[in-house]
């Protein structure tokens, strides 16, 4: 117990030193949040707008002005010719184009469809996704007007009337929906590394060799190193929450303790997964390398920023065998739906096998360094 | 296997130490082939042999550092190596790159590896003041580790590796890179620790001189050992007699001229003088061979010619067909 106090004080010690660390540990989760919380939207809104009016009538105006209401256009210009509005599309300044058939306005009154084009910039899909069902809705909108108009209602209440509403998310915020998984990123990207870079700086260093002539046991090395990079991970699961709930006002509708729960479940994973990493990198630039490889799944295939539905079956397979998918999973519960641990318990069952599996080879393979 | 009624019998007193069979195997690489000695109590016995040559290897063994493939080491009076904690608790460990925390003062170092051999309270205070006194490094406990001299370095982690009083200290290497006058302290250290204390000191050198102030030697060769005694005796065990002629002019050309001939085993140039080992039965020819250039003297073989013939010899029994391996030349 002296020696694994001992091991403690001696890292603490070191970390106090290590200035840039430290600094690093409180400067990668706010900026991630940062970065996360704000840059990433999904709900793209003011698209760059030309428009090309060849109906010039009170009809087209009409579509105009509905299309710049609608918050996901802005119409920065009129163009003259197909021509010119392909200059503008080709050369970026705009994302989309509106053509409006010159006819418009006559087939509206005449009662036969009307015809308008919205071209849009697809090389992002993302943006124009959104803008063809945006675009959708407007036309939509138009031609039930019309058609109650001429049957002669005369409030616009529909036969049909399907309504959605978005819970645990009601403004279709992004942030709602990436900041809570940001935690598991975080983790992800911090402990993996650090705690792998912190093992093999002792092997490359000859340190752990000489801690090995010592009487200190495996198991306390391996606590020893272990502890100050838990006490990090509940600092910087802190940290995250605080930014969720006071800066992104995302609350946390289900219990605080059993996030922290199921986030020590997951902070035991990745430091396993540090351990593992530090058994087979022989360099410091080895680990970082070797930590990459993990970093990227964790991100892409957990359901982080891509939902799993989305994925092919192959990369839906592989989601299975990444503890973040599942850690991911208990957080949004806990966070936006407001469930308990037990109501998660499928995730929670899964997550921790992993961990046990993860710490289990990582103790094991330890071990092994010395034969 | 060995008989475990023989390995069993209390190891005589004069014996401090006893490797008996040691084997490592890293896949179908033998490291060490069957490595058996005795390290008398209180001695310093020293152990040679080139990089790679498996002498490393098993002082990590002995150390505790790696499990031997077979074979057993037992020691400190009735402990066996496998008996980890109480075997380390026992014993000082100090490698070639001075395993000191760079990030570390000298200080936090010194305490840190005392607590964990154990040592708290008054009693490790006292016995960082002790060593940092013996060691002369006092005035430095505040500084970082990191901004020590290679020199101060290693008498830190000399500090470091008998703060728990070690009834066996390893020493792997300990003076690589220390400049002449820190190696005379650290040695003189060494001996009087093994004098007063009766400490016993297991250590590898590449170091001829060194080599030739330890009370036992062991040589090894690509995983064998090839001759253990005191330096002394190894000297006079050397196969045919050393000759010396002191040149005037021409080195090269009187080394050319001997090389290779019948009757001598070796021929290299000391200096100005030509050295040749004649072989047993040929020293008449030999003189004569080498008394053109002077007068010629027998000369007392250095270790380093012990080992050039213990390596000749071995090379010869092993494999007739192979070259002799030179290990040295100066």
């Amino acid at each position: 117990m002296n020696r694994l106090l001992a091991l403690m004080r001696k890292e603490f010690l070191q970390l106090r030193r290590d200035t840039i660390t430290l600094r690093m540990m409180v400067f990668i989760p706010v900026m991630q949040t940062f970065i996360f919380g704000y840059a990433i939207n999904y709900d793209v809104k003011h698209l760059k707008t030309i428009v090309l009016d060849e109906d010039r009538s009170f009809d087209s105006r009409e579509l105009v002005a509905k299309m710049a209401a609608s918050q996901y256009f802005d119409v920065v210009g009129t163009v003259g010719s197909f021509d010119e509005l392909r200059r503008e599309m080709d050369e970026g300044r705009v994302s989309s184009a509106l053509v409006i058939d010159r006819d418009y306005g006559e087939s509206r009154r005449r009662g036969v469809p009307a015809r308008a084009l919205l071209i849009v910039n697809a090389s992002d899909t993302t943006t124009s996704t959104q803008a063809m069902s945006i675009a959708a809705g407007i036309s939509n909108q138009l031609s039930v007007q019309t058609l109650a108009r001429r049957a002669g209602w005369k409030e616009a209440s529909l036969p049909v009337d399907l309504r959605v509403r978005p819970w645990y998310n009601p403004d279709l915020r992004t942030a709602t929906f990436i900041i809570p998984g940001l935690i598991a990123i975080i983790l992800t990207f911090t402990l993996i590394p650090f705690t792998a870079i912190a093992i093999v700086r002792e092997r490359e260093r000859g340190t752990l060799e000489q801690l090995q002539v010592t009487p200190v046991t495996r198991l306390e090395i391996i606590l020893g190193k272990l502890f100050p990079f838990i006490l990090i991970g509940v600092f910087q699961l802190t940290l995250i929450i605080a930014l969720m709930v006071f800066l992104f006002r995302v609350p946390i509708a289900g219990s605080v303790l059993q996030l922290y729960l199921s986030g020590l479940v997951f902070m035991a994973a990745v430091l396993g997964l540090g351990m593992l990493v530090s058994t087979v990198a022989k360099t410091q630039m080895q680990a970082m390398q070797l930590s990459f490889v993990f970093l990227l799944p964790f991100v892409f295939l957990s359901g982080y920023v891509f939902p799993i539905d989305g994925m092919p079956k192959v990369f839906q397979l592989i989601t299975y065998v990444i503890p973040a998918r599942y850690f991911i999973e208990v957080i949004r519960g806990i966070v936006l739906r407001g469930a308990s641990l037990p109501e998660l318990w499928k995730p929670m069952a899964w997550m921790t096998a992993y961990t046990v599996l993860i710490v289990a080879a990582a103790v094991l393979r330890f071990k092994k360094t010395n034969d | 296997m060995r008989a475990e009624t023989s390995s069993r019998a209390p190891l005589p007193p004069e014996v401090f130490l006893r490797a008996e069979g040691l084997v490592k195997r890293f896949g179908d690489f033998v490291a060490v082939n069957g490595v058996s000695f005795d390290v008398p109590r209180g001695k310093v016995f020293g152990f040679l042999g080139p990089n790679g040559s498996g002498k490393s290897t098993t002082i990590r063994m002995l150390a505790g550092l790696l499990n031997p493939t077979s074979g057993s080491a037992r020691g400190f009076d009735g402990l066996d190596v496998t008996d980890t904690e109480r075997w380390k608790s026992r014993l000082g460990y100090m490698s070639q790159k001075f395993s000191l925390y760079l990030d570390l003062t000298v200080e936090e170092n010194l305490r840190f590896f005392g607590r964990v051999y154990g040592l708290a309270g008054p009693r490790l205070d006292e016995r960082i003041r002790e060593l940092s006194g013996a060691l002369r490094f006092e005035r430095l406990k505040d500084t970082l580790t990191e901004s020590l001299s290679t020199g101060m370095r290693q008498r830190v982690a000399l500090a470091a590796a008998l703060l728990h009083e070690p009834l066996l200290l390893f020493l792997d290497e300990p003076t690589g890179g220390v400049d002449p006058k820190g190696r005379r302290l650290f040695w003189e250290l060494i001996y009087d620790l093994a004098a007063e204390k009766g400490m016993t000191v297991l250590v590898t050198t590449h170091y001829m001189d060194e080599a030739e102030q330890c009370d036992e030697l062991a040589f090894i060769l690509n995983g064998d050992l090839i001759a253990h005694g005191e330096p002394q005796a190894l000297k006079r065990g050397i196969s045919g007699r050393l000759l010396e002629v002191d040149l005037e002019s021409a080195p090269f050309e009187a080394l050319a001229a001997v090389r290779g001939a019948a009757p001598l085993e070796d021929a290299y140039l000391f200096g100005l003088r030509l050295r040749v080992l004649a072989r047993e039965g040929c020293v008449d020819d030999a003189l004569s061979l080498v008394s053109r250039f002077g007068t010629p003297a027998t000369a007392e073989p250095s270790l380093e010619d012990v080992f050039v013939d213990l390596a000749r010899g071995y090379a010869e029994r092993k494999n007739a067909a192979q070259p002799p391996t030179r290990m040295v030349t100066t």
